[in-house]
C-alpha cells in the first residue's frame, strides 16, 4: 500500500499503451474485414454474370475461354479474401485476448493503489464494475489489503519488474476476488440506499386510523356491513392531511417557601393530552360516498362497548391505532377514541351512499371511480340515468310500493354530504408493561421507541 | 316466412323469389304499466341507441313505433326531443315477439 513509485507508474503506462495498441489492432482487422467482405461480394457477382453468359445459348464460342479466365480470376480473389478474413480474424482474437489480460493486469495493479485515481484512459477501458465511486472500493479493499499485493510486487526492489508485454499471468488470483468482493459491497450498499429512497418516497404517509392487527370486529368482521368499505384501505384513511393536535405535559407542584420571593416545584409526572384530530371529507361519487358513510359509521361504533349479544360482550370500546406522516410521528401509536363529532352541514350537496354487498360497493351510479366505462351496460346505464327519469333497463316498471324506487341497488339510499368536516377526541394509551419494561428516556429521546408505538 | 331474426320487424313478412311480400305487421300490446318517457336530447333520431340501452339490442328499435303508432310515424326523424312516448316491456316483447 501507499503511493507508487515512478516505476510502477510506469507499468500502469506501459498496460496503457498495449491496451489502446490492442484496440487499434482490432479497429484496423475489423475495418478491413469489411473491405474483404466487399471484394468477395464483387467477385461473386462477377462469377454469376459469367455464369448466365455461358448458359446464354447465342454466345459466341470464342467468347467462351474468356469467360472462364473471368471466372476462374473472381474465384481466386474469393480464396484469398476469404484467407485474409481468417488472417484478420485470428488477429482481432489475439488482440482481444492479449487486451483482457492487460486489463486484468491493471486492475490488479490498481488495487495496490486504490488511494489514487487512475488516469482517465484507464477508467474507461476496464471494467465496468470498477465504475463504482473509488471512495467505496478504497475501503472495501483496504480491509482486505494484505490479500491484494500481488506476487509480482513483492521484494520490488530485488526482483524485477515484469513488463506489461510479458502476460501477466502472474497476477494473484485472490486480488480479483478482493475487487469483485469490493464491488459487491459497494454495489449491496448502492442496492440498501436505493431501497430505503425508494421507501421514503413509495411509502404511504397519508393519516390513518385502524384497528388492531388480529382483530376480528367491526370492518375487520365477517360481516362487515356497511363498514365493509374500510377493508381494503385496512382503516380509515384520512383523504387530505388533518390537523391534529397534540400535547405533552410534564406535571410540577409548587410549594411556597416562607419568606421567599420565588415558589419552588416539586416534579409529579409528565403526561399526554387528548389528541385532537380534525379531518375533511369529500364524496364525489357512490364509491367516495359508500367511504364516508363507512367512515362515520366506524367512529360511532369505536366508542361503544361489546355488549348483549356479542361474543365479545363485556369488552370495552376498541383500540385504535394511529399512523402517519412518517415513522417518527405517528408510528401505530395506540389510542382510545373518547369522542367523535360530525356535524351534517345544509350548505352542500348530498349524495347517496348505497350498501349493497360486503365490499360497499353499491349498485348505484358509479361503483368504482377507476373503472373506465368504454362500453357496454355501464355506458348504458349512465345514459339512461342522464335523461333524469325513472327508467331502468328493460323498461320494467318500478315496484310502486318501494319509497326510493329509483334507486337501482339493493335497500333504502342512505345520504352523505359531499364535504364535510369530522372531529375526533384520542386518548394515547400505552400498556403497563410497555412502560414498564421497554421505556428508556434515552432510547424514547433518540427516536427509536416512537417505532414501538411509545407516544 | 323470411329469414329474418325473431327481432326483426319483417320476421313475419314473407319473401317471394328475392322480394319481401306484403308486410305482415307485428303490433306489440299497450299495457297499463308500459313505462312513459320523454324522448331526450341523448336519444334524439335514435330509437336505436335507446332500443340498446333498454334491451341490449338495437335492431329493436322499431318496436317504439309499433308501441306509439300514433306519435310517432316517419323514423326516425320524428323520434325527437320532447316526444312523450311509452316503452314496452322486454318481457312484453320476449313473450310476443318470441326471441
Amino acid at each position: 500500500m501507499g503511493l507508487p513509485t515512478d516505476a510502477q507508474l510506469q507499468v500502469i503506462a506501459d498496460y496503457n499503451n498495449n491496451i489502446q495498441i490492442d484496440q487499434k489492432t482490432i479497429d484496423e482487422n475489423t475495418a478491413a474485414i469489411g473491405g474483404y467482405q466487399k471484394e468477395i461480394n464483387a467477385a461473386q457477382s462477377t462469377i454469376e454474370i459469367d455464369n448466365l453468359n455461358l448458359s446464354n445459348p447465342n454466345l459466341d464460342p470464342k467468347a467462351i475461354p474468356g469467360i472462364q479466365s473471368n471466372i476462374q480470376e473472381a474465384q481466386s480473389s474469393i480464396d484469398e479474401n476469404q484467407s485474409y478474413i481468417v488472417g484478420a480474424t485470428t488477429a482481432i482474437t489475439a488482440a482481444q485476448s492479449n487486451m483482457s489480460l492487460q486489463k486484468q493486469g491493471l486492475a490488479d495493479l490498481q488495487s495496490q493503489f486504490t488511494g489514487i485515481s487512475a488516469p482517465a484512459a484507464v477508467n474507461s477501458l476496464t471494467d465496468p464494475q470498477l465504475a463504482i465511486p473509488d471512495n467505496t472500493i478504497a475501503t472495501s479493499a483496504i480491509q482486505t489489503a494484505p490479500a491484494l499485493v500481488p506476487k509480482s510486487f513483492t521484494g520490488y526492489q530485488t526482483q524485477p519488474i515484469p513488463t506489461p508485454t510479458s502476460t501477466p499471468t502472474n497476477v494473484a488470483s485472490p486480488a480479483t476476488s478482493s475487487i469483485k468482493s469490493a464491488v459487491q459491497n459497494a454495489r449491496r450498499q448502492q442496492n440498501r440506499t436505493a431501497q430505503w429512497n425508494l421507501n421514503a418516497v413509495n411509502s404511504d404517509w397519508r393519516v390513518k386510523l385502524s384497528l388492531a392487527q388480529g382483530a376480528d370486529y367491526l370492518y375487520k368482521s365477517g360481516n362487515a356491513g356497511i363498514l365493509a368499505p374500510l377493508q381494503p384501505t385496512n382503516g380509515v384513511i384520512f383523504p387530505y392531511t388533518p390537523k391534529i393536535d397534540t400535547a405533552y405535559k410534564a406535571q410540577y407542584s409548587p410549594y411556597e417557601l416562607t419568606h421567599s420571593n420565588y415558589k419552588g416545584y416539586f416534579y409529579q409526572s409528565s403526561s399526554m393530552d387528548t389528541i385532537s384530530i380534525s379531518a375533511l371529507f369529500t364524496a364525489q361519487n357512490t364509491a367516495d360516498a359508500n367511504y364516508l358513510l363507512a367512515v362515520i359509521h366506524f367512529f360511532r361504533s369505536a366508542t361503544k362497548m361489546f355488549y348483549g349479544q356479542d361474543a365479545q360482550r363485556g369488552s370495552p370500546p376498541p383500540l385504535v391505532f394511529l399512523s402517519g406522516l412518517g415513522d417518527y410521528q405517528f408510528n401505530n401509536h395506540s389510542c382510545l377514541i373518547t369522542q367523535f363529532t360530525y356535524s351534517l352541514p345544509d350548505d352542500v350537496d348530498y349524495i347517496r351512499a348505497q350498501y349493497s354487498n360486503q365490499s360497499g360497493h353499491g349498485g348505484t351510479e358509479q361503483s368504482n371511480k377507476y373503472a373506465i366505462p368504454i362500453g357496454g351496460a355501464d355506458v348504458s346505464k349512465m345514459r339512461l340515468m342522464s335523461t333524469g327519469q325513472d327508467i331502468a333497463a328493460g323498461a320494467m316498471p318500478s315496484n310502486q310500493f318501494a319509497q326510493a324506487s329509483s334507486n337501482p341497488g339493493q335497500g333504502a339510499p342512505t345520504y352523505v354530504p359531499t364535504k364535510m368536516t369530522v372531529t375526533i377526541s384520542l386518548l394515547p394509551v400505552n400498556t403497563r408493561q410497555q412502560v414498564s419494561q421497554q421505556f428508556s428516556l434515552a432510547d424514547y429521546a433518540s427516536g427509536s421507541l416512537l417505532k414501538g408505538g411509545f407516544w | 316466412m323470411s329469414s329474418y331474426s325473431q327481432t326483426s320487424p319483417y320476421y313475419l313478412t314473407g319473401v317471394s323469389q328475392y322480394f319481401l311480400d306484403v308486410m305482415v305487421n307485428r303490433p306489440v300490446p299497450k299495457l297499463y304499466d308500459d313505462q312513459y318517457f320523454m324522448i331526450t336530447a341523448a336519444y334524439q333520431y335514435r330509437p336505436d341507441l335507446l332500443a340498446h340501452d333498454l334491451y341490449q339490442n338495437s335492431a329493436l328499435w322499431w318496436v317504439f313505433y309499433q308501441r306509439n303508432p300514433n306519435t310517432l310515424t316517419a323514423p326516425p326523424l320524428d323520434f325527437a326531443t320532447g316526444v312523450e312516448i311509452y316503452l314496452p316491456k322486454i318481457t312484453t316483447l320476449k313473450s310476443t315477439l318470441g326471441f
